[in-house]
């Protein structure tokens, strides 16, 4: 088990690298650049802005310069905010957006995997009826809608939770984004999970567990369970990156001081520095989130841990 | 009530009377209806009859073991108690400590993600009580009663580091944990080969004479039966034709039925005659390998890799309108070889030919039109196909891939003539797959591929996923294909008695090594090789007058693993012959006579019967 996951680990330094290189060249390709769009510069001004910033240098040259820099830890200056660096933006905002993620994570997984294992236990009763409702309704549902509808409840005519903002130190404040962050993801995990648990107990082995006399709970909890998680497993990769875009939807709804905008606000401004290092810590958390979802799994199943790679 | 009604011996364990089972929402016949039988302490009941009969739902059912859905009545009786009424929680105390249960496909029969020691111990917890330690303690045991080597490491294992036959040996020793009074066994030794079949009916009937354990053995094979079962019950469609002592309903069957099922199992081994039959291959070469080497690597640890020699120096000639037959256990490279020959996995070393041509150093891009003239038949005729095309697409679209030139009209015609051919109505050229029966799925396997009129059709065990009425048929029509087309046959099998009747020379392999060629015939009654006379001698035959005993002489251990062939002769450890030589180097492969070639350093001492047996 532990060489495996030396061996995943050591996959992911290629595949940052590889990302972090695209990126770099991706984003210089698009037309205009941070101090030429619709802004009041002279010539000289903006001449004299690229010189300090070794814009003026080669490309190949500002990749090495980058690359020089990052290995030192620094994501540079930040060209659209110039009081700041890229470091300290995402320094001030990613605890937020990381702490709203993962909450959203676990609420999901906390309430997606017993709905989905309830209702394939009872099929076609009462939950998993309305677990096929919910489901239908969240995911249609955009999350600047169900966001509004939240607040409007939650926040308006119940005034149990704050509409919108944050305050360092007020977990409350993150209920009703991280809330609407999860609905989506846990009704498609309710509905992996009933789907999975479903065939799994068709399997013939739980037939051998049934013929041990191992009693119903035995049977679920040791036998079918962690068979029928794995798919769920498998899909915590691209709800990672459901987190990673949803969260910025969600910010801005709830008017948090997270990371999310600064993808969107980076690329418009061509703040070719923000952008790469979002590009950085949201790649990094997304194949972080991978290399989780491939670890459980191999601890799952131990034909997977026993796969030459 | 139409069922036969064995008069009930006194003191029956079991009993089951008028057993229906039907499914909810379904108006078609019921899948078991009114089937009455009594199994007594230290009595062997063999329940024979085709795929589909109602068998396994028949014991299932009366354990609450059917599939969700089912609506079971009737009568069911452990010693006096009412099985039927039981609750759920009552059921779990018989199910495991009272009745033991061994199911086919010991693949999937157990929980991928828990070790062999904790499956076992967690049902000797269950019903002892015992602690841990102390449940764990006897699960060794068990697996050291199975014969199962290398016990305490095992217990650590996950159910896919075991083969096969390993893993139906701990599906026994699960069975037996604690100590019941009835074991059911459903198809134990379907999917296994010979030699452990052997083992393992030998196995069952060694438990159930040391502890007189009544034992329900389900399976379509009547050898099985003949070598185990003291009565026998033929069930059809849901009903029990024909029941009563295994020597009465084998050798005097009363019921047409039984008899058609006899008559499949034991047809006449008339010796297969064909165009070169016992003489050397005269005709020019289809198929020829040279020296050919195949390496497997594996994961052994971090970094680390293993390989191992899956055919080591095989050469062999398939000559145009020869049949030649490739057998030996499970793991001896049999399929590895076919998909060598056919260049469809990587060669290590050592040449290949078609029709004469050296094909080693081809891409698969310049191979690809050659494959029209060799043709393979798969084992599993399900898995084989592709479950979203129709029958006629199927078999279509190899000709769409080798004949473009035909028009659509014209390919349709071959298509609904070759399939006319195997025997398959037109009203199932719509269907897919899963809608047909194994024996179906196998016609559609056979028609793919003779579609293309192939010069070589190879078939690596294209009988044995299939019950014995149908792998009577499959198997008549393989010969007359053979006959009318005039296509070189390599026929890939553990079943030797299958092989002595489709081919005309055979190729023994143990352990990726040749170890005996010749023709069938002469291989059959004079082996050459020590190994040879075994499998012969695993060949079960429906007789219980004579099987019981074969079974009795049966080595109750584990066949060699690939991955630990000793040195020198690698057959040395299991053979009765061996001496110092074996140990210290391999046989040569040597001429042993007209045509017979054998790889033994003592063959012409033993086989004339110099040796001490």
């Amino acid at each position: 088990m532990l060489g495996y996951a030396l061996r995943r680990i050591a996959g992911i330094v290629p595949v940052l690298l590889i990302l972090i290189t695209v990126s770099f060249f991706v984003i210089r390709l698009a037309p205009g650049g941070p101090f030429a769009a619709g802004r009041a510069l002279s010539g000289r001004a903006r001449e004299e802005l690229e010189r300090v910033y070794g814009l003026d240098r080669p490309l190949s040259v500002q990749y090495g310069h980058y690359l020089l820099a990052l290995a030192h830890g620094d994501l540079g200056p930040s060209y659209s905010m110039r009081d700041d660096t890229v470091a300290g933006l995402i320094g001030a905002g990613l605890p937020v957006s990381a702490t709203l993620g993962a909450a959203a994570l676990v609420l999901a997984v906390l309430s997606g995997v017993p709905l989905g294992v309830r209702a394939a236990l009872r099929r076609g009763g009462a939950l998993d009826r309305f677990l096929a409702a919910f489901a239908a309704l969240t995911l249609a549902l955009p999350s600047f809608v169900t966001g509004p509808l939240l607040a409007l409840a939650f926040g308006l005519w119940l005034r149990w939770l704050p509409v919108a903002g944050w305050q360092p130190d007020t977990p409350r404040d993150l209920i009703l984004p991280a809330v609407t962050l999860a609905l989506p993801l846990s009704a498609s995990i309710a509905r992996l999970m009933r789907a999975s648990l479903l065939e799994v107990l068709n399997a013939s082995y739980i037939r051998t567990a049934r013929a041990r006399g191992l009693g119903r709970a035995r049977v679920l909890w040791h036998h079918a369970l962690r068979p029928a998680l794995v798919p769920v497993v498998s899909y915590l990769g691209p709800a990672a990156t459901y987190l990673v875009t949803g969260s910025l939807v969600v910010e801005t709804v709830f008017q948090l001081p997270g990371t999310g905008r600064y993808l969107v606000e980076g690329a418009i401004d061509r703040d070719y520095t923000l952008v790469m290092g979002m590009v950085l810590v949201y790649g990094t958390l997304t194949l972080l989130a991978n290399l989780a979802a491939d670890l459980l799994h191999a601890w799952l199943d131990p034909r997977v841990r026993h796969e030459p790679l | 009530m139409s069922s036969i009604r064995p008069g009930e011996p006194p003191g029956a364990l079991l009993s089951i009377e008028a057993l229906r089972v039907r499914f909810a929402g379904s108006d078609g016949a019921a899948p078991v209806d009114g089937v009455s039988l009594t199994v007594a302490p230290g009595e062997c009941l063999g329940v024979v009859g085709e795929s589909g009969a109602g068998k396994s739902l028949s014991f299932l059912a009366a354990f609450g073991l059917a599939p969700q859905g089912a609506e079971v009545s009737g009568r069911v009786r452990l010693g006096p108690l009412d099985v039927l009424g039981c609750h759920e929680r009552q059921l779990d105390r018989i199910r495991g400590a009272r009745v033991g249960f061994v199911f086919q496909d010991p693949m999937t029969s157990l929980t991928p993600h828990r070790t062999i020691g904790a499956q076992l111990a967690e049902a000797i917890a269950r019903h002892t009580g015992l602690r841990r330690r102390a449940a764990r303690e006897r699960a060794q045991g068990l697996l050291e009663r199975v014969r199962l080597g290398d016990a305490a490491r095992r217990m650590g294992q996950y159910p896919h580091e075991l083969s096969g036959g390993m893993r139906q040996r701990v599906m026994i020793a699960i069975a037996l944990a604690c100590e019941p009074e009835l074991l059911i066994a459903d198809e134990p030794t379907t999917a296994l080969d010979v030699t452990l079949q052997a083992q393992i009916l030998a196995l069952l009937a060694q438990f159930k004479r040391e502890r007189r354990m009544a034992l329900v053995l389900i399976t379509h094979d009547f050898a099985a039966v003949a070598g185990v079962a003291d009565r026998v019950a033929v069930m059809r469609a849901g009903r029990l034709v024909e029941s009563g002592p295994v020597a009465a309903v084998l050798k005097r069957p009363e019921d047409p039925y039984t008899r058609e099922l006899l008559r499949a199992a034991s047809e006449p081994p008339a010796p297969a005659s064909g165009p070169a039959s016992d003489a050397s291959p005269a005709g020019a070469a289809v198929l020829a390998v040279s020296d050919l080497a195949v390496r497997f690597t594996h994961a052994a640890g971090l970094l680390r890799r293993r390989s191992f020699a899956a055919l080591e120096a095989v050469t062999l000639t398939l000559a145009a309108g020869e049949s030649l037959g490739v057998v030996g256990e499970s793991g001896c490279g049999k399929s590895t070889l076919t998909r060598a020959a056919l260049r469809l996995i990587r060669v290590h070393r050592g040449r290949v030919l078609w029709l004469g041509r050296d094909v080693s150093g081809l891409t698969a891009r310049r191979l690809r039109g050659m494959r029209r003239d060799l043709q393979l038949v798969f084992q599993d005729p399900l898995a084989s196909l592709d479950p979203h095309l129709t029958v006629e697409r199927l078999v279509g679209e190899p000709l769409e891939i080798h004949h473009g030139e035909l028009a659509p009209d014209a390919r349709r015609e071959r298509v609904h003539a070759m399939l006319a051919r195997v025997g398959l109505e037109a009203a199932l050229y719509g269907r897919r797959a899963h809608e047909l029966s194994g024996g179906q799925c196998q016609r559609v396997g056979i028609a793919r591929a003779m579609v293309l009129e192939p010069r070589v059709l190879v078939c690596d065990e294209p009988l044995s996923a299939l019950d014995v009425r149908a792998q009577r048929q499959i198997r008549l029509l393989l010969e007359q294909l053979r006959g009318e087309r005039g296509a070189s046959l390599l026929f890939v099998s553990h079943d030797l008695s299958l092989v002595r009747h489709l081919c005309e020379r055979a190729l023994v392999l143990y352990l990726g090594r040749m170890v005996e060629l010749g023709p069938t015939a002469a291989l059959f009654d004079r082996p050459l090789h020590p190994y040879t006379r075994q499998l012969i001698d695993a060949i079960a035959v429906p007789d219980p007058d004579v099987q019981p005993a074969r079974l009795a002489k049966v080595s109750l251990g584990e066949p060699a693993a690939p991955l630990e062939r000793p040195g020198g002769c690698a057959f040395r450890n299991r053979c009765p012959h061996a001496t110092a030589l074996c140990a210290e180097r391999a046989p040569p492969w040597v001429a042993g006579g007209a045509h017979r070639w054998v790889a033994c350093h003592h063959f012409r001492e033993w086989a004339d019967g110099m040796l001490p047996e």
